[in-house]
Order: C-alpha cells, then structure tokens, then sequence
C-alpha cells in the first residue's frame, strides 16, 4: 500500500534479422547523455558478444528512460 | 562411444547492489541476459557487463558466465 517509483533505461539493438533486442537497465544516474549511451551501446555491438536467434547487434535503435509510478491501493489481508 | 560437449547459447548475469537493510547487509539483485555468444571472450562480457552498469546507479558486485553445453554420446 503505498506509491513505488521505478526508473529503468531501455536500450533498443537493431539484430542482423531485421528484428530488435530490448536490455534495460536498472536505477539509470540521472541526467545521462545521449552520446554516454550512444557510447556504451556501441561498445556492445563491437564487442558482439550477443548472437539472437535473428543474428548479431547490428545497430542502435532506441533509448528511453522509462518511470512508472505505481500506486498500489490494495494489499491482500495476512493470512 | 565418447560424450561430446556442444557449446549452446550463454549467460551473463550481472549481480548488483540496490541498498541495504536496517541492519547493514547488502541487498543484491541479479540481472540476467541471455543470447550470449558461446564463443565469446571473458574480457568481452566483463567489459560490456561493467559498460552497461556505468548507466547505472547501482554498483556491481559481481559478473557471472554461464555456459550452457550440449552432452551427446556418439
């Protein structure tokens, strides 16, 4: 019962396949860059450790930071 | 007849360090990614883990590789 806040950074991959591969990242530092996550993104796909079902990491498609409030009106009574 | 070990897609699981509780322990979560080249180096996955959490707030406290690995008998 109460109002959780929680914060993630969505980071978008383009694969090989024409298909997307979606990592998020927990509790993101605010005030992040574009070009901060432009770089960490790109360490990734060179570094192509991931292989999806549709291939490799081919490039960026996507970032967001994503805040979801939730206010929880109901808990179940203790047993 | 020899068993065979085929490597199969890994992960990497990241544990990190979201607070404390009242009494001063830490309280960790685990992130896990999956579709991790088999073949890939130690170096790489460590860099990428430490390069992602950068992102974060949160400290790494630890990086794991889990490999998966096929055993067929042939």
């Amino acid at each position: 019962m109460a109002i959780t806040n929680n914060r993630v950074l969505r980071l978008t991959f383009t694969t090989a396949g024409g298909k997307t591969l979606a990592v998020t990242v927990p509790n993101p530092k605010t005030g992040l860059l574009q070009a901060e996550v432009m770089a960490v993104m790109n360490t990734i796909i060179t570094s192509d450790i991931f292989l999806t079902s549709s291939g490799a990491l081919t490039g960026i498609r996507d970032i967001k930071v994503v805040d979801t409030t939730t206010d929880d009106l109901y808990d179940p009574p203790e047993a | 007849m020899a068993v065979v070990s085929t490597p199969l897609n890994s992960t990497l699981v990241v544990a990190y360090q979201t607070g404390e509780t009242s009494v001063g322990a830490p309280i960790t979560r685990q992130k896990s990614l999956s579709d991790v080249r088999a073949n890939a180096t130690e170096q790489a996955l460590y860099d990428a883990a430490q390069a992602l959490f950068s992102l974060s707030q949160y400290p790494v406290i630890d990086v794991l590789y889990r490999k998966n690995f096929e055993l067929t008998n042939e």
